[in-house]
């Protein structure tokens, strides 16, 4: 194989597609995967990376082609052995107890663990209740240089702020299928 | 013989449709409880404009124009808060017009060695047409379009390309693609629906075929050797 220097030919609209283009030219000379339309991939620019951002939350307007962020893809690699799927059934002060669901193979049985209330973050704690669902993933990183580090991590899953009206709507779907439900349960009588 | 490494994994899912970048902002996502407050305060490599949005949230990049929405990950283990994420985000915008999904599975391998790489060039574009035309032809990219029967996505995208990064790199993207033609554009719960199924139901059989993908396609690289110069 070999790498050219210049770019792929360019898509028509009809060719815009969800996906993350690339070509052999970015490769050869940087390790960032360009992220652009399929529309235009005509231009390839680095992203400029002194955009920082400020904890005062003010965006820093700037101009910038939409075309020209990438995503650097060095550094180290991740490999995943294992990760379960944990439902939060109780908790204690010290304790999380939960439902272990394995997403690396979901034929394995359920299994039950306690998980302390120090492995989360503290913007994760107060969100450990009864339902509420966090990732557990154990593995390798591999280092740029080599090295090889195990790793565990907790990751809550993140929910939506729900609206007071998109939760009026859900009780009242809730209400009405429950009802459905109900009706055409065996013991239903009409009337009741 | 020694066997390719994988190098890297990026994995991505990436919406066509009309999108308001300017809310796409890390404190956005905090007030939303997609992220925490933290988090949204150490966002790295920001850009929020009206047409354009762009940052990194814990080892998840978001990029959104005005036509395409684009979350990625390099990180496997952070796939399931990936697609968390975006049910989150098309939750919060139920009315966001959606016209496409896409689904991408990316990876980066460096060979064993150069011979295994040319081989697996040869392999995917055999030279023997080429070499009546051009001298020294060599595979720069392949990208082979096709669908899978039991799926129901529009499109499959597999791209082939050459890493010129001195360790032999190919890179290998995977890409699923599904249209909504066949719903009214005014329908837009139903795609926004649509798309929460196809996350729920076929991201992980996509996930596994790509990976069964690019390990055929490495598998190229070891077949008997095909001579550079027939």
């Amino acid at each position: 194989m070999i790498a050219e220097a210049t770019l792929p030919s360019l898509c028509n609209e009809q060719d815009r597609s969800p996906s993350l283009p690339t070509d052999s030219a970015r490769w050869a000379v940087s390790r960032s995967l360009a992220v652009e339309s399929e529309a235009t991939t005509s231009h390839l620019l680095e992203q400029e990376k002194d955009t920082q951002f400020d904890k005062a939350d003010i965006v820093k307007v700037r101009t910038i082609d939409k075309q020209t962020a990438s995503i650097d893809i060095g550094g180290s690699l991740k490999m995943l052995d294992q990760q379960w799927e944990c439902v939060v059934v109780g908790r204690d002060d010290e304790t999380i107890h939960c439902e272990l669901h394995d997403l690396s193979d979901p034929d394995n049985e359920s299994e039950y663990g306690e998980v302390f209330l120090t492995e989360f973050s503290e913007y994760d704690r107060p969100r450990l209740k009864e339902g509420a669902v966090f990732y557990w993933s154990v593995g390798r990183l591999r280092e740029e240089h080599g090295q090889i580090r195990k790793f565990s991590e907790l990751r809550l899953r993140p929910t939506p702020r729900i609206s007071q009206a998109a939760q009026r709507r859900i009780a009242e779907r809730a209400k009405k299928l429950n009802g459905i439900f109900q009706r055409s349960s065996p013991g239903y009588l009409p009337g009741q | 013989m020694s066997e390719h490494q994988i190098q890297q994994k990026i994995i991505s899912i990436v919406l066509l449709g009309d999108f308001n970048p300017a809310i796409f902002h890390p404190q956005w996502l905090a007030f939303n409880e997609l992220v925490s407050k933290e988090s949204a305060n150490v966002a790295k490599n920001m850009s929020c404009q009206s047409e354009f949005s762009a940052f990194e949230i814990d080892g998840m990049h978001y990029q959104v124009d005005q036509q395409r929405f684009g979350l990625t990950t390099k990180d496997e283990s952070q796939v399931p808060i990936l697609l968390d994420t975006v049910k989150g985000i098309l939750t919060l915008l139920e009315h966001t017009p959606l016209q496409a999904i896409g689904l991408n599975y990316d990876f980066r391998y460096s060979m064993a060695d150069v011979q295994s790489w040319d081989r697996l060039g040869h392999t995917l574009a055999p030279k023997d047409h080429w070499s009546k035309l051009l001298a020294d032809p060599g595979m720069a990219g392949v990208m082979i379009r096709g669908a899978r029967p039991e799926v129901p996505a529009a499109r499959l995208d597999i791209r082939v390309n050459p890493i010129m990064d001195g360790k032999n790199g190919v890179f290998i993207g995977v890409n699923q693609h599904y249209r909504f033609d066949d719903l009214d554009s005014t329908a837009i719960a139903q795609r926004n629906e649509r798309v929460l199924n196809i996350l729920d139901q076929d991201w992980r059989a996509f996930c596994n075929y790509a990976l069964q993908a690019a390990n055929e396609i490495l598998r190229a690289s070891r077949l008997t050797e095909i001579d550079r110069d027939c």
